[in-house]
C-alpha cells in the first residue's frame, strides 16, 4: 500500500513535469504549426540556469525565476531570428530548431562541461502524506505545476490574450482578418512555452542529474504527450501528460526504464493508430 | 525533361557518368589508405542518404531516426558473423539485415500511416525508435550479445563465402580494396535502383504524396499503403547500407545515436533534397569536412555542423544541387514542394498548394 502510494506520487510528479513541457510544445504546434525541436534544450537551459545561479546568488528561487525569464527572453530572440524567417516553410522550422538543439547542446557541453551536475533541493527532507514519508520537494513540484497549469488554463480561457490565442488555433486566417495581431500573439506564446519548459527544467534540476543531453529524453516524452493528447485545446497536452506521466510512473515501478521506454513508445503508436487526433481531441 | 535533351547534352551526361564511374573505380589505386577507407564509408553513408531522400525528399516523410535502420542492418550482419559460422553467412547476414529492416518498417508503418500520422509525429516516433534501440544495445543484460559500448568491431570471425559443400573459402574483412569495391558496387546498385524507382510511375506517385496527399486520396489511391511501401523500401535500403558498412566502420551503439541520424539528415539537406545525386555529394562533402574538423577541433565539430546545418536550412534549402540548378537554370520543385506538403498536413484546412499534375509534368529526376 505504502509503495503504491509512493508510486502514485511519483507518477504525479512525472505528470506535472510532462504537462509543463508538453503545453508549450502543443501551443506552438497548434497555433503556429511550428514544431520546436529545441524545446527540450529550453528545459536543459532552465536546469543549468538554476545550477549556475546557485553559485552566484546561493539561492534556488532567484535562480529559478531568472532561468525562466532568461530562457523566455532568449526564445523571443530565437523566434525573431529563426522561426519568423521560416514561417512560410514549417518543415524547415523543424530542421532549423533541430539544428538549434544541436548547437545548444554542444554549447552547453563547452560552457558547462560534459559531466552531470546536481542541484541541491531547496526544500530538504520529507513530508508525511497519508501516513507515508515522501520527498517534500517533489510534493512542492506537484503543487507548483498544478498552480502554474491552472494559471495557464485561466489565461487561455478567461483573458483577452487567451481568447486571441484560441482564435488563432481555431482559424488563423479568420483571426487575422478580424484584427488579431497574430505575430504578436504567436511571439508571446512562444515565449510562454519556452518559459514553461525552463520552469520544468528548473524544477527537475534537483531531482535528476543535469546534463547537456537531458533535454532530449524530455522532449521525446513531451512529444508523446502531444501525440497522445492532441493539439487544438489546452486540455490536450495536460491530458496527454496525465497518461504519459502516469504510465511512466506505473511501468517504471514494475520494470526497468528501458522496458518502460518501449512500452510507452508502443502505447503512443497504438494511440496514434486508434485516435489519430489524440485521445483528448474534440470530436 | 530527358526527352527534350539534345543529342549533345545526352552525350555530355554519358561522358560525365563514365568519368565519375572511372574515377570511383580508379580511386583506391590513387588515394591513400585513410582516404580509401573513408570513401568506402562514405559510399555506405550515401546509401543511407539516398534512402532517407526517397522518404524525405521525394515522399515528404522526414524521419529523425533513419539511422536506426542502418544500425539494424549493421547489427544483423555483425551478429550473424559473430555467432553463425556456416558457409555463406555473410550473404545471409546481408539478407537478414535488409529484410529485418523492411519487416520492422512495415509493422511500424502500418500503425503510423493508417493512423494518419503526419509529418512531425512520424519523425518523432522514428526518433524514439532509435533511442530505444540505443538503450537496448547498450543495456547491461545485452552486453554479452552486443558488446555494449564496445560494439561489434573486431569481435566476429572470418566470414565464410562460397557454396556450402561445393566450394568454400574464408577471408578476412580487412582488405581495404575488397571493402571499397563491395561498397562501391552496393552504392551503384542502390543508386540505379533509386533512379529507376523515382522515374517509374511509382516515383511519380511518391512526389504526388509529397505535393498533395489529399488529392491523391481523392483520386482513389490508398496513400497509407503507398507510404508503407516506400517506408519499407527506404528502410530496407538503409539496412542494406548498414550491412555493407560492417567491415569498414565501428559497429557500436553510436549507429543508433542521435548524432548519426542527424548526420544523415544533414547529408541530404546539404546535398539537396529531392535529387539523387545530392545526398551522395552531401554525404561525401560533409563526411570529409567532419573528419577534417574533428582532427582540428576534437569534439567541437558537432557544434560547427549544427550551425552550418541551420545556415543551410535558412539560406540554401535546396543544398548543393540547388546551387548547381541555379547555375544551370533548370526549374524544379524540391524543398519548396516538400514544404507545401507539410503545410498541408499541418494546417487544418487543406489549401490549394502544390499542383500534382503540373509538378508531375515538370519534374524528372536525375
Amino acid at each position: 500500500m505504502e509503495a503504491a502510494l509512493t508510486q502514485i506520487l511519483n507518477g504525479l510528479s512525472f505528470i506535472a513535469i510532462f504537462s509543463l513541457i508538453g503545453v508549450g510544445l502543443a501551443i506552438l504546434l497548434g497555433m503556429m504549426g511550428v514544431i520546436n525541436l529545441a524545446h527540450g534544450e529550453f528545459v536543459m537551459l532552465g536546469a543549468y540556469g538554476v545550477w549556475l545561479s546557485g553559485f552566484v546568488f546561493h539561492n534556488f528561487w532567484i535562480g529559478l525565476i531568472l532561468a525562466v525569464v532568461m530562457v523566455a527572453l532568449f526564445s523571443l530572440l530565437i523566434e525573431r531570428t529563426l522561426i519568423r524567417p521560416l514561417y512560410k516553410r514549417p518543415l524547415d522550422t523543424i530542421l532549423a530548431t533541430w539544428g538549434l538543439g544541436i548547437v545548444l547542446r554542444e554549447l552547453a557541453q563547452v560552457v558547462f562541461g560534459k559531466s552531470d551536475r546536481m542541484v541541491e533541493a531547496p526544500i530538504p527532507g520529507f513530508a508525511s502524506v497519508l501516513g507515508i514519508n515522501y520527498s517534500a520537494y517533489r510534493l512542492f513540484v506537484i503543487a507548483m505545476a498544478i498552480i502554474v497549469l491552472s494559471g495557464v488554463v485561466i489565461f487561455f480561457l478567461k483573458t483577452d490574450y487567451g481568447l486571441r490565442a484560441r482564435a488563432i488555433i481555431f482559424n488563423k486566417e479568420m483571426a487575422s482578418a478580424l484584427g488579431v495581431n497574430t505575430e504578436r500573439v504567436n511571439q508571446l506564446m512562444f515565449g510562454m512555452g519556452a518559459g514553461l519548459a525552463a520552469l520544468a527544467g528548473g524544477l527537475i534540476s534537483p531531482i535528476y542529474v543535469d546534463s547537456p543531453y537531458m533535454g532530449l529524453q524530455w522532449v521525446v516524452g513531451a512529444f508523446f504527450v502531444v501525440v497522445i493528447g492532441g493539439v487544438g485545446s489546452i486540455w490536450g497536452p495536460i491530458g496527454g501528460g496525465v497518461v504519459m506521466g502516469g504510465s511512466q510512473g506505473i511501468v517504471e515501478f514494475f520494470m526497468s526504464p528501458v522496458v518502460a521506454q518501449i512500452i510507452i513508445l508502443l502505447v503512443a503508436i497504438v494511440v496514434v493508430r486508434l485516435r489519430p487526433k489524440g485521445l483528448f481531441a474534440q470530436r | 525533361m530527358v526527352g527534350s535533351l539534345t543529342w549533345k547534352s545526352k552525350w555530355n551526361i554519358r561522358l560525365a557518368v563514365s568519368v565519375i564511374l572511372a574515377a570511383m573505380a580508379g580511386f583506391p589505386w590513387v588515394g591513400g589508405d585513410y582516404d580509401v577507407v573513408l570513401v568506402s564509408r562514405v559510399l555506405c553513408f550515401a546509401i543511407l542518404a539516398l534512402s532517407l531522400d526517397l522518404l524525405w525528399g521525394y515522399t515528404g516523410l522526414l524521419s529523425f531516426g533513419h539511422g536506426a535502420f542502418f544500425g539494424i542492418g549493421a547489427y544483423s550482419l555483425g551478429l550473424t558473423l559473430k555467432y553463425l559460422h556456416f558457409t555463406g553467412n555473410a550473404y545471409v547476414g546481408v539478407l537478414v539485415g535488409t529484410v529485418g529492416a523492411v519487416v520492422i518498417a512495415v509493422i511500424l508503418g502500418y500503425f503510423l500511416f493508417y493512423g494518419h500520422v503526419s509529418g512531425i509525429y512520424f519523425g518523432i516516433i522514428t526518433l524514439a525508435l532509435t533511442t530505444i534501440l540505443f538503450s537496448i544495445v547498450n543495456h547491461p543484460d545485452a552486453f554479452y550479445i552486443t558488446g555494449g559500448q564496445n560494439g561489434l568491431y573486431g569481435t566476429f570471425l572470418k566470414p565464410r563465402y562460397g557454396i556450402p559443400g561445393i566450394w568454400e573459402y574464408q577471408r578476412t574483412l580487412t582488405s581495404n580494396l575488397a571493402n571499397y569495391y563491395t561498397s562501391m558496387a552496393g552504392f551503384i546498385a542502390a543508386f540505379v535502383f533509386c533512379r529507376y524507382l523515382v522515374n517509374s510511375s511509382f516515383g511519380k506517385i511518391l512526389r504526388a504524396i509529397r505535393n498533395n496527399e489529399e488529392r491523391l486520396e481523392y483520386l482513389g489511391y490508398n496513400v497509407a499503403n503507398l507510404k508503407i511501401v516506400i517506408f519499407a523500401v527506404a528502410c530496407g535500403l538503409a539496412g542494406f547500407g548498414g550491412t555493407l558498412s560492417v567491415p569498414i566502420q565501428f559497429i557500436g551503439p553510436t549507429v543508433f545515436g542521435l548524432i548519426f541520424s542527424t548526420s544523415a539528415i544533414i547529408w541530404v539537406a546539404v546535398g539537396g533534397r529531392g535529387t539523387l545525386v545530392g545526398p551522395a555529394i552531401g554525404a561525401l562533402v560533409v563526411t570529409y569536412v567532419e573528419s577534417w574538423l574533428s582532427t582540428q577541433f576534437s569534439s567541437l565539430w558537432v557544434l560547427f555542423m549544427g550551425t552550418f546545418f541551420i545556415l543551410v536550412i535558412i539560406f540554401q534549402p535546396d543544398g548543393i544541387m540547388g546551387l548547381h540548378r541555379r547555375a544551370v537554370g533548370t526549374r524544379r520543385l524540391t524543398a519548396e514542394a516538400v514544404n507545401n506538403s507539410l503545410l498541408l498536413s499541418m494546417v487544418q484546412d487543406p489549401k490549394e498548394t502544390g499542383d500534382v499534375d503540373s509538378s508531375l509534368g515538370n519534374e524528372k529526376s536525375q
